[in-house]
C-alpha cells in the first residue's frame, strides 16, 4: 500500500537507518523496532508530522520465555522486556507498531505522557504489572494492584504458589492496610481550562467504592470547593481478576470463555477480538455465513448494551421508569441471543474459524419481528428522554470535551464521535461482514453528555437496520472451519468496535498450546481515565451525569 | 405478561378489567360515603350530647386523626409502590396479603425491630429529637383542613396562616437531623433540603393569596364556601379555573417543599446516599420516611381546599366522599409525576425557586388584584 | 370561672417553659442546643400571644421568629462548624450573673407595682386579623412601605456580598 510506504519513507528520511522496518503480511500495520533513546522523538514526529493522534495501547512483554524467538532485528535480545506501542492515525487509517527493548537488569524506558496524555494510565499499568519504570512520568504508582503489593505479576518469573498470595513474613503483614490509597490529585494545568474558582474552602469527598451512583466498585476522590469539583482522583482495581495472566496458563480454546468476561455487557465483542487476533496469526478466514452471524450477534450485543446504558442513565438522573421500559426491550435482545448462542450474558459464541452454533428460520423470523417493534419503541424512548426539559437542563453543556482533547486522551467510541471525529473501527478497519453492509456512522459536534446520548440513540437505530440487512442477505454454508488443535506462531492485533469504544487485543503465540501473551486494551479503561478532565469545573450532581455519559463497565476497566 | 415481541397480538383486549375497576371504585366511594354519613350523624346530635362535648370531640378527634393520618401515610407508601409499578409495566408488591395490602404492616414491623444505632460521636439528644421535630409540623397541619363543612379539627380564623406558620418549622427539624449524627453526608443533605424548603416557602405563601383574596378570609371553611356555585350552570366556581397560574405555582412549590421528584436531590439515592436520613435506623428512620408521605397528603389536602373547591360537589355523594376523591386525584397526579420525570440539580432548583417562581408569584398577586377589582365591585 | 382557671393554668405552664428555655439558652453547653432552646422560647411566646387572643401575631411570631430567624442562626452554626462546648463557667461568674439579674428585677419591681394594669380582659370582636390588615394599609401605610424598602435593601446587600466570582 502506498500509504504504508509513504510513512516508512518519511520516517526513514527523518531518522535514518537507526531502526528496523517491517510491514505485516496483510499490510495492516507497520512495525518499527527502535532503541530507547529515540523513542520519544519518534513518537513526537509521528504525532505532529504524520498525524498519528491516537495511541491505541501500550503492551509490556516479557520475552524471556519465548521459545521461537521471533527476533526481527539485532536490536532485540532474549531476556529483555519489550514495550510495544500501537498508534493509530484517524486520517491515514494505518496502525504503527513500535517495539522497544528494555533490559531486564534495569528496566526503564522514557515516558511518552507529554506526547499522548492517554499514556499516563497505560504506563502505570505497565509499571504495576511488569515493573518497567518510566522516567518523566508525572505520577508513577500502582493502579490495578493494591499499593502494598510486592512483585510484578506479569513477569514470567513471578512466583505463583497457591496459598501464598501476598505477604509471607509476620512483620510485613502489618503493612496490609484496609484504607485506600491517599488521593493524588493531578490537576494538569494545560488541560484544566474551565476551573476559575478561588478555592476558598476545599473539601475532599469520597464517592465509593460502594455507592448507588457508581456502576461497580471504584473509588473517586473529589476535591470540592462548595459544589464545584476542583479536582478528581480515581482509584480502580477493585475488580482486577488478572485475566491477562490467566491467559498464559490456559490453552487457546480454554481461554475462549474467559475472554467473554472482561466486560460482561459486551461479551461478544471481547470474545471476537481475541478470536480475530488468533485468526490473523493463523491466516484463517471464517466462512461467509459465520461472518454474517458474527455481525448479527455483535449488533444485538450492541443494542443490549446501549439499552442498559439508557436504563442506567435514566435511573441515575432520577427517572425511575426509564429503567423498566428499556429493560423490557433488553429482554427481547437477550432472548434472541439465547436462541442463537445458548446463554444470555456470556455467550462464548466465537470459535477460531467460525461460530459455535447455527441459527434456523425461526430465529430469523423472530429477529425481524423484534426489530420492527423495537424501532417503534425506540421512538417512544426518544420522546420520553428528549421531551423532558429537565433532561436537557441536566445534560446539555455538561462534561464538554473537545475533539483535540478527546483524541489526546485516547477516548474512543460514542464519546469520541460525539465531539465530531468520525472514527469507527467498523468502517476504518473492517472485520466480519461489515465491508458488505451499508450503514452510516453518526457524529455530533458538541461533545457534552447530551451529544453522546444522541449518538448512542442513533447507533441503536442504525444497529437495528444493520441486523435487518444482514438477516436479508444471510448466505448459506457452514459456520465452522474445523481447525482441530492449533499452535499459532506469530503476533497480531485486532481492533473491534465494542459498544463502549475500541477494544484492541494483541496476541503473541509461541508454537505452544497456550498463548504467550494476551494484552487487552479495553475501551472503558481509557474512557474513565478521561473522567478527571471532563468533570473539572462542574458540580457533584453533574458527575453522575458525566459518568452516565461515559458508560463504564467495571469489568472492562479492571479486567 | 406477554413480553415477547410476537406475543403482542395475543394479549387480552376486552372490557372486563375496566368493569372490575369501576366496580371497585364504586365500592370504595360507597365505603367513604358511609363514613361521612356516620360523621354527619354525630354532628346532628346537637351540642349537648356527650359525643359533641368539646373535650371528648377533641380527644377522639385527635386520636382519630393520628390513626388516620398515620395509617394513611403508611398505606400511601403501598399506593405509591403499586401505582408506580403499574406505570412501569410490572406488578407492585403482591406477596403480603391479597394485592399486597399487608405490605406496609410488614415493612413497619421490620423497621421497628431494627437495631437503633446511634453513632458514638453523634449528639444523641439532638438525633433522638430530630425526627419528632421534623415530623410534628406535618401532623399539625391537618388541624385546619376542613373535611366537611362542620368537620374541622379546629376552625380557626387564621386557618391558612396557621398552616403556613407550622410548615415553616420543618427546616428546624431537618437541620437537627443533619447535625445530630455528625456526618458529612447528613449535613450536606440537610443543608440542601433546608435551603430548598426556605426558597420555596415564599412562592407558596404568595400563591395562597389568591384564594384568600377571593374568600376575604383566612378561614379554611370560608375559602371553600367561596367556591360554591357554578358559572354558566355547569363549570364549578373552583379557584383553579380563573387562577390557573396560581394553582400551578402552588403545586410546584408544594412539591418542592415536600422533597419529591423532580425536586428530589436531598433525598436522592444515587447522589448523596439518602441525604439527611443516612445515619438513621429503626423507628427514627421510619418517621423520617413517613414525613414525606404525610407531607404529601397535607399538600394535596391544601391544594384541594384552596383551589379545587374542597368538599363541594353535587349532592348524591356527600361532602366527605367528594373531598376524598379530589384528594386521591391530586395524590395520584403527584405520584405520576414522580414516576416519569427526571431529577433537577440543586442549583437549578434554587434558580427555579428564586428567579422564576418568585417573580411569577408576585405577578400572579398583581393579576389577582386586578381581577378582584374588576369583578367584586 | 372554669375558663379563667384554665387560662391561668395554661399561662403558668407557658411562662415556666419560656423561662426555662431562656435560661437554657444561656446555660446550654453546646451552641446548637442553645439555638434550639431559642426556638422553644419563641414558640412559647407565641403561646402567650394566643392566650391574649392575638392569633395573627402568634402565627406571625412562629413564622418569622421560629421559621426564619432560628433557621438562619442554625445555618450560621452549621456552616461555620462551631461545634462543642462554649466554655467553663466559674462560680464567680455565676454569682455575678445572679446578682445582676436580681438587681435588674429589683429595679423593675417598683414601676410594675405602680402601673395601673387593666383588671378585665378587653373583649375583642374576633376580627383582629382584619383589624391589623386594615390599619397597616390605611393608618400605618408609610412606615410599612419604608420598612419593606429597608428589608429589600438588606436583601440586595446580602446577595451582593455573598456573590463570588465564578468563571463559568
Amino acid at each position: 500500500m502506498s500509504v504504508n510506504s509513504e510513512i516508512i519513507q518519511a520516517v526513514k528520511d527523518e531518522f535514518g537507518e537507526g531502526m528496523v522496518y517491517a510491514v505485516d503480511r496483510k499490510e495492516r500495520r507497520i512495525v518499527l523496532t527502535v532503541k530507547r533513546n529515540i523513542l520519544k522523538k519518534l513518537c513526537k514526529f509521528l504525532k505532529e508530522k504524520l498525524e498519528f493522534d491516537h495511541l491505541t495501547s501500550i503492551a509490556a512483554v516479557d520475552r524471556s520465555g519465548l521459545v521461537n524467538g521471533m527476533i526481527e532485528s539485532r536490536l532485540l535480545y532474549y531476556d529483555d522486556y519489550e514495550m510495544v506501542y500501537h498508534t493509530w492515525s484517524h486520517s491515514k487509517k494505518t496502525l504503527v507498531e513500535i517495539k522497544v527493548a528494555v533490559p531486564k537488569k534495569n528496566p526503564s524506558a522514557p515516558s511518552i505522557t507529554d506526547v499522548w496524555s492517554t499514556a499516563n494510565w497505560q504506563e502505570r499499568e505497565a509499571f504495576d504489572l511488569m515493573g518497567v519504570k518510566f522516567s518523566g512520568h508525572p505520577d508513577l504508582r500502582r493502579i490495578l494492584m493494591p499499593e502494598w503489593w510486592k512483585g510484578h505479576p506479569l513477569r514470567k518469573d513471578y512466583e505463583m504458589s497457591p496459598g501464598k498470595w501476598f505477604l509471607s513474613d509476620e512483620d510485613e503483614k502489618e503493612e496490609y492496610v484496609l484504607d485506600n490509597q491517599k488521593p493524588v490529585f493531578p490537576l494538569d494545568q494545560k488541560l484544566a481550562e474551565n476551573v476559575k474558582t478561588e478555592q476558598i474552602s476545599e473539601m475532599i469527598l469520597r464517592i465509593g467504592p460502594v455507592h448507588p451512583g457508581n456502576h461497580g466498585p471504584w473509588l473517586i476522590n473529589l476535591k470540592l470547593d462548595g459544589e464545584v469539583i476542583v479536582d478528581l482522583d480515581t482509584q480502580i482495581g477493585y475488580q482486577h481478576r488478572g485475566l491477562e495472566k490467566i491467559a498464559e496458563n490456559r490453552t487457546w480454546t480454554q481461554y475462549l470463555p474467559l475472554s467473554d468476561r472482561y466486560c460482561w455487557l459486551t461479551a461478544l465483542s471481547n470474545n471476537l477480538s481475541y478470536v480475530l487476533a488468533v485468526e490473523d496469526i493463523l491466516d484463517v478466514e471464517a466462512p461467509a455465513r459465520a461472518q454474517y452471524l458474527r455481525t448479527i450477534m455483535l449488533e444485538l450485543n450492541r443494542l443490549a448494551s446501549h439499552l442498559l446504558w439508557l436504563a442506567a442513565m435514566g435511573i441515575d438522573l432520577g427517572n425511575l421508569s426509564g429503567f423498566f421500559y428499556t429493560f423490557r426491550e433488553r429482554e427481547w435482545m437477550l432472548d434472541l441471543l439465547e436462541m442463537a448462542a445458548g446463554n444470555r450474558l456470556n455467550y462464548n459464541y466465537g470459535r477460531f474459524g467460525g461460530v459455535t452454533f447455527d441459527v434456523d428460520d425461526k430465529f430469523v423470523k423472530k429477529a425481524k419481528t423484534t426489530m420492527k417493534i423495537f424501532r417503534a419503541r425506540l421512538q417512544e424512548y426518544i420522546d420520553l428522554y428528549d421531551g423532558s426539559s429537565i433532561f436537557h437542563a441536566r445534560t446539555k453543556g455538561v462534561g464538554t470535551i473537545t475533539a483535540k482533547a478527546a483524541k489526546d486522551l485516547g477516548v474512543t467510541g460514542p464519546l469520541l464521535r460525539c465531539t465530531g471525529v468520525k472514527a469507527d473501527a467498523r468502517k476504518d478497519d473492517p472485520y466480519a461482514a461489515y465491508p458488505e453492509l451499508d450503514f452510516k456512522i453518526p457524529t455530533r459536534k458538541n461533545g457534552d453528555v447530551y451529544a453522546s446520548y444522541e449518538v448512542r440513540m442513533d447507533e441503536m437505530q442504525i444497529s437495528s437496520e444493520i441486523i435487518d440487512q444482514a438477516l436479508d442477505n444471510l448466505p448459506k454454508g457452514p459456520v465452522q472451519s474445523n481447525l482441530g488443535r492449533i499452535e499459532p506462531v506469530g503476533e497480531a492485533i485486532s481492533r473491534i468496535e465494542e459498544p463502549r469504544g475500541e477494544i484492541a487485543t494483541y496476541v503473541i503465540g509461541d508454537g505452544n498450546d497456550k498463548p504467550y501473551r494476551v494484552r487487552v486494551r479495553c475501551a472503558e479503561y481509557i474512557n474513565v481515565s478521561a473522567l478527571g478532565h471532563m468533570s473539572r469545573g462542574y458540580k457533584i450532581a453533574d458527575l453522575i451525569a458525566i459518568i452516565g455519559g461515559i458508560d463504564p463497565c467495571l469489568g472492562g476497566m479492571d479486567r | 405478561m406477554g413480553l415477547y415481541a410476537e406475543d403482542q397480538e395475543q394479549l387480552y383486549h376486552g372490557p372486563i378489567p375496566y368493569i372490575i375497576l369501576l366496580a371497585g371504585a364504586a365500592v370504595a366511594v360507597g365505603a367513604i360515603a358511609a363514613v361521612g354519613i356516620v360523621f354527619s350523624y354525630i354532628g346532628s346530635l346537637g351540642p349537648a350530647s356527650f359525643w359533641n362535648n368539646p373535650w371528648v370531640r377533641g380527644i377522639i378527634g385527635a386520636a382519630l386523626w393520628a390513626a388516620v393520618v398515620g395509617a394513611g401515610g403508611l398505606y400511601l407508601t403501598l399506593l405509591e409502590r403499586k401505582f408506580m409499578a403499574r406505570v412501569q409495566v410490572r406488578y407492585g408488591p403482591n406477596r403480603w396479603g391479597p394485592y399486597g395490602l399487608l405490605q406496609p404492616v410488614a415493612d413497619a414491623l421490620k423497621l421497628m425491630r431494627k437495631e437503633d444505632i446511634i453513632p458514638d460521636a453523634a449528639d444523641s439528644l439532638v438525633m433522638r429529637l430530630a425526627p419528632i421535630v421534623a415530623f410534628a409540623p406535618s401532623f399539625m397541619l391537618f388541624a385546619a383542613v376542613p373535611w366537611t363543612a362542620t368537620y374541622v379539627a379546629s376552625e380557626m380564623d387564621i386557618g391558612v396562616l396557621y398552616i403556613v406558620a407550622v410548615t415553616s418549622l420543618t427546616p428546624i427539624g431537618v437541620l437537627m437531623a443533619g447535625w445530630g449524627p455528625n456526618n458529612k453526608y447528613n449535613l450536606l443533605g440537610a443543608m440542601r433540603f433546608a435551603a430548598q424548603e426556605l426558597a420555596y416557602e415564599v412562592p407558596l405563601i404568595l400563591a395562597m393569596i389568591g384564594p384568600i383574596a377571593v374568600a376575604q378570609s383566612l378561614n379554611g371553611v370560608a375559602i371553600v364556601e367561596a367556591q360554591a356555585g357554578y358559572w354558566f350552570g355547569f363549570i364549578p366556581k373552583w379557584n383553579i379555573f380563573p387562577q390557573f397560574f396560581g394553582a400551578i405555582i402552588f403545586f410546584v412549590a408544594f412539591m418542592a417543599e415536600t422533597g419529591r421528584i423532580p425536586f428530589d436531590i436531598p433525598d436522592a439515592e444515587s447522589e448523596v446516599v439518602h441525604g439527611f436520613t443516612a445515619e438513621y435506623s429503626g423507628m427514627k428512620f421510619v418517621m423520617l420516611l413517613l414525613l414525606e408521605y404525610v407531607h404529601l397528603i397535607a399538600g394535596a389536602a391544601l391544594f384541594v381546599v384552596l383551589y379545587m373547591g374542597g368538599y363541594l360537589g353535587p349532592s348524591p355523594i356527600n361532602q366527605f366522599a367528594w373531598f376524598t376523591l379530589k384528594l386521591l386525584f391530586v395524590i395520584l397526579l403527584m405520584m405520576l409525576i414522580r414516576a416519569v420525570w427526571f431529577r433537577v440539580r440543586i442549583d437549578q432548583i434554587m434558580n427555579l425557586g428564586w428567579k422564576i417562581l418568585l417573580p411569577a408569584a408576585l405577578i400572579n398577586v398583581g393579576f389577582i388584584g386586578v381581577f378582584l377589582a374588576l369583578t367584586v365591585q | 370561672m372554669k375558663e379563667v382557671a384554665a387560662d391561668l393554668i395554661m399561662f403558668f405552664i407557658i411562662a415556666l417553659v419560656s423561662i426555662f428555655a431562656a435560661v437554657m439558652v444561656m446555660e446550654a453547653e453546646d451552641i446548637f442546643h442553645a439555638a434550639l432552646f431559642l426556638a422553644l422560647l419563641f414558640t412559647s411566646i407565641a403561646g402567650v400571644y394566643i392566650l391574649l387572643t392575638a392569633e395573627f401575631i402568634a402565627a406571625i411570631q412562629i413564622l418569622v421568629y421560629g421559621g426564619a430567624v432560628v433557621v438562619l442562626i442554625l445555618f450560621a452554626i452549621v456552616l461555620t462548624n462551631r461545634a462543642g462546648k462554649v466554655g467553663e463557667q466559674s462560680l464567680k461568674n455565676l454569682l455575678m450573673r445572679t446578682a445582676a439579674i436580681i438587681g435588674f428585677v429589683a429595679l423593675l419591681v417598683q414601676p410594675i407595682l405602680k402601673t395601673p394594669w387593666p383588671n378585665e380582659m378587653i373583649e375583642t370582636t374576633g376580627l383582629n386579623t382584619y383589624a391589623v390588615g386594615y390599619s397597616l394599609f390605611t393608618d400605618y401605610v408609610i412606615p410599612f412601605e419604608v420598612v419593606s424598602l429597608a428589608l429589600l435593601s438588606a436583601l440586595i446587600g446580602a446577595v451582593y456580598l455573598s456573590k463570588r466570582e465564578v468563571g463559568q
